[in-house]
């Protein structure tokens, strides 16, 4: 079975035997994955070597694994979906809403933007206290702030979409 | 003696405090809040009380509510950890009206240190050097008017400050209103005071820091520095003792004049006094530490001194068990405070409940932990999870078997500062101690990949777990499949026959 896995901003062919054997492009390996937790701590034996990963699963395919003090941040897509994925790109630009989420429980300490406030890439958008340390969350990428969703003082759930940019 | 001691503290700290406790016989005394009934300090203690609701201005820093327990469960002495209570002289001064003992400094040393003015003038006139700055409590106009005289890059920091809560560098006059108002909002949400004072800001320093012992009989002590420059946010991320900056004759220089800072106010028990040291060996006192120090066993390493037990011999109105000459240091130490922040994503506090947990133990290994298995964790309180402490003969033995330890360190379920410590371990300045407290903004950039070495390693188990995951969804009527062995321990096995 082929899957294409998207890493560091290049692209692996993976095709996964039958037997644990694996290959990337054209290096061929054997891989032998067991899980130590049930749930995110794998031992991986890759051609003989021992290697010891975290795994945490995301949305859509996307798995973060750390390795040795590492993290690659890996989206996994099968055929099919990486053609509908060339389609898509090829359809629309990179637009659209964004929400800005809360990446943790807290509380509002100052939303130093307004709507319609032209931001860039990086930009603190609201700051948030947690722990008690305020935290700038900052805009994932350049735009207008389209919505505000929050007030100062206000407590914010984890994921909770606090401002949204177009 | 006393016979029992009440811990008003939480986390590793409290942890670290009642085993030493625990070895010198003495019961205790464990206080909690609603967030912490099952935390490994109420495991570890012989009684716990619960005093409140989780934030902790309704629990541990109940002043009332933690003496009514002290009387209760007729415990005589307290020892408040760091943070909290810890540099509060009116809790000192309840305790000492209520009949208990504090573990800690006298109120008026603790005062006198905690008015970072008075401090600077008293330690001054004791021939200290200090950092040029403002008295506390000025205006913003004030600041405005004061920064142009002291001169950028300055420091904003909280006058009843500490742990860099409400603490702002500004380098360019325009920032310095819009830090003001967050200086201030910061120490106003963790003291509840929002009094700031300015201070010149001492660049290319590094944070160098004396541990002090004082007895009551009037000897006073220091036990050598710790090298606490790997900052972040003025949070300190890795300690280490001796600092490569030292030569023997600064460090006689240095620590004779941290133990005359120490009795120039008249300071009992263990403290720190915290120095900036610039490129040329220059040295200013930043401030003393009146309380026991989060890195503490750094020194406890090199010297084989428990300091914990000193400063319940020393409460206890005992003499000092060291002169200075007995004070000798032995190879070298480093620490790692292990926090639940996300490097990975500009050090975002991270909660939820540890699924897996593996401490990391060998030889030269200590680990001071609050955290277990299946433990939740919160956002009310400080990150801190566990402190990773190592031991070598030389500096580069040390650096070596904290990268072995932190390599085998697993906390699953949290995100954990380990994979930048683990980075920094390998980073040529720090490994050279080419470094400043300016090390993580400006000498170390964290790197999610490094140089990409594990890209195939993790292609190849993304896609496989993906590839399970897919089979799994397809084949799910087949409920028999998840009792037998996984496709990969079949493949495995196979692989392996060949």
């Amino acid at each position: 079975m082929r899957y294409h896995t998207d890493l560091c901003e290049q692209t692996f062919a993976v095709d996964i035997g039958p037997d644990g054997d694996v290959k990337i492009g054209d290096t061929p390996y054997m891989a032998d994955l067991r899980s130590i937790d049930g749930k995110a701590l794998y031992s991986v034996l890759l051609n003989d070597r021992s290697y010891e990963v975290t795994v945490e699963p995301g949305e859509g395919g996307l798995y973060n694994i750390f390795i040795e003090g590492e993290l690659y941040s890996v989206t996994v897509l099968d055929e099919l979906h990486k053609r509908l994925q060339r389609i898509e790109s090829r359809a629309h630009g990179p637009t659209g809403e964004i929400p800005v989420k809360a990446p943790m429980p807290g509380l509002v300490v100052a939303v130093p933007v307004e709507v319609g406030t032209v931001v860039k890439a990086g930009q603190p958008v609201v700051i948030l206290e947690a722990m008690k340390m305020e935290n700038e969350i900052r805009a994932p990428r350049a735009g207008t702030v389209k919505t505000i969703k929050v007030t100062k003082g206000q407590a914010v759930n984890k994921d909770e979409a606090l401002i949204i940019l177009e | 003696m006393f016979k029992k001691v009440l811990v008003a503290n939480r986390g590793e700290i409290a942890v670290r405090i009642l085993r030493a406790c625990h070895e010198r016989g003495l019961a205790t005394v464990a206080v909690y809040s609603e967030a912490d009934r099952t935390a490994l300090h109420v495991r570890s203690a012989d009684e716990a009380y619960y005093i409140g609701p989780a934030p902790s201005r309704e629990s541990y820093l109940r002043i009332d509510k933690i003496i009514d327990v002290a009387k209760k469960t007729k415990a005589t002495a307290i020892h408040p950890g760091y943070g909290f209570l810890a540099e509060n002289a009116g809790f000192a001064r309840a305790c000492a009206e209520a009949g208990l003992v504090f573990i800690g400094p006298p109120p008026e040393a603790m005062v006198a240190m905690g008015d970072k003015v008075i401090a600077r003038q008293t330690v001054k006139a004791a021939g200290v050097p200090v950092v040029p700055g403002t008295e506390e409590g000025i205006s913003d106009e004030q600041a405005l008017g004061a920064a142009n005289k002291i001169g950028f890059p300055l420091l904003i920091k909280a006058a009843a400050g500490g742990g860099g809560k409400g603490m702002r560098v500004v380098r360019d006059p325009d920032e310095l209103p819009r830090s003001l108002g967050a200086a201030r909002r910061e120490a106003m949400g963790a003291f509840g005071d929002d009094r700031i004072y300015l201070e010149k800001l001492v660049e290319n320093a590094r944070h160098i820091e004396f541990q002090i012992l004082a007895d009551s009989q009037g000897n006073t002590i220091h036990l050598g520095e710790r090298e606490c420059s790997i900052q972040r946010r003025h949070q300190k991320l890795i300690e280490e003792a001796p600092s490569v900056a030292l030569n023997e004759e600064l460090r006689l220089k240095m620590g004779e004049l941290a133990v005359k800072a120490a009795q120039a106010v008249g300071y009992v028990n263990a403290g720190t006094i915290e120095f900036l040291l610039d490129q040329n060996n220059n040295f200013y006192f930043l401030e003393m530490n009146t309380r026991l120090q989060v890195e503490h066993p750094v020194t406890e390493m090199v010297t084989g001194i428990d300091i914990v037990k000193e400063q319940l011999r020393i409460a206890a109105g005992r003499k000092l068990r060291y002169t200075q000459e007995d004070v000798k240091i032995n190879g070298h130490a480093i620490e790692c405070r292990i926090t639940s922040e996300d490097p990975f994503n500009n050090f975002l506090p991270s909660s939820g409940r540890v699924t897996a947990l593996t401490d990391p133990t060998g030889p030269g290994v200590r680990v001071e932990s609050g955290v277990y298995e299946g433990m939740e964790v919160s956002l009310y309180y400080d990150p801190l999870l566990a402190k990773l402490l190592v031991w070598g003969e030389t500096r580069a033995e040390a650096i070596l078997r904290m990268r072995r330890a932190l390599n085998e360190y697993r906390i699953i379920g949290v995100h954990t500062s380990i994979p930048i410590q683990f980075q920094i371990m390998n980073s040529p300045s720090f490994i050279g101690g080419q470094f400043d407290t300016t090390f993580l903004e400006k000498r170390f950039t964290p790197s999610s990949i490094g140089d990409g070495q594990y890209m195939h390693l993790a292609a190849v188990v993304a896609a496989m777990l993906f590839h399970e995951r897919r089979q799994h969804a397809t084949t799910r009527i087949m409920t028999t499949a998840s009792q037998g062995p996984s496709p990969w321990k079949i493949a495995g096995r196979r692989g392996a026959m060949r």
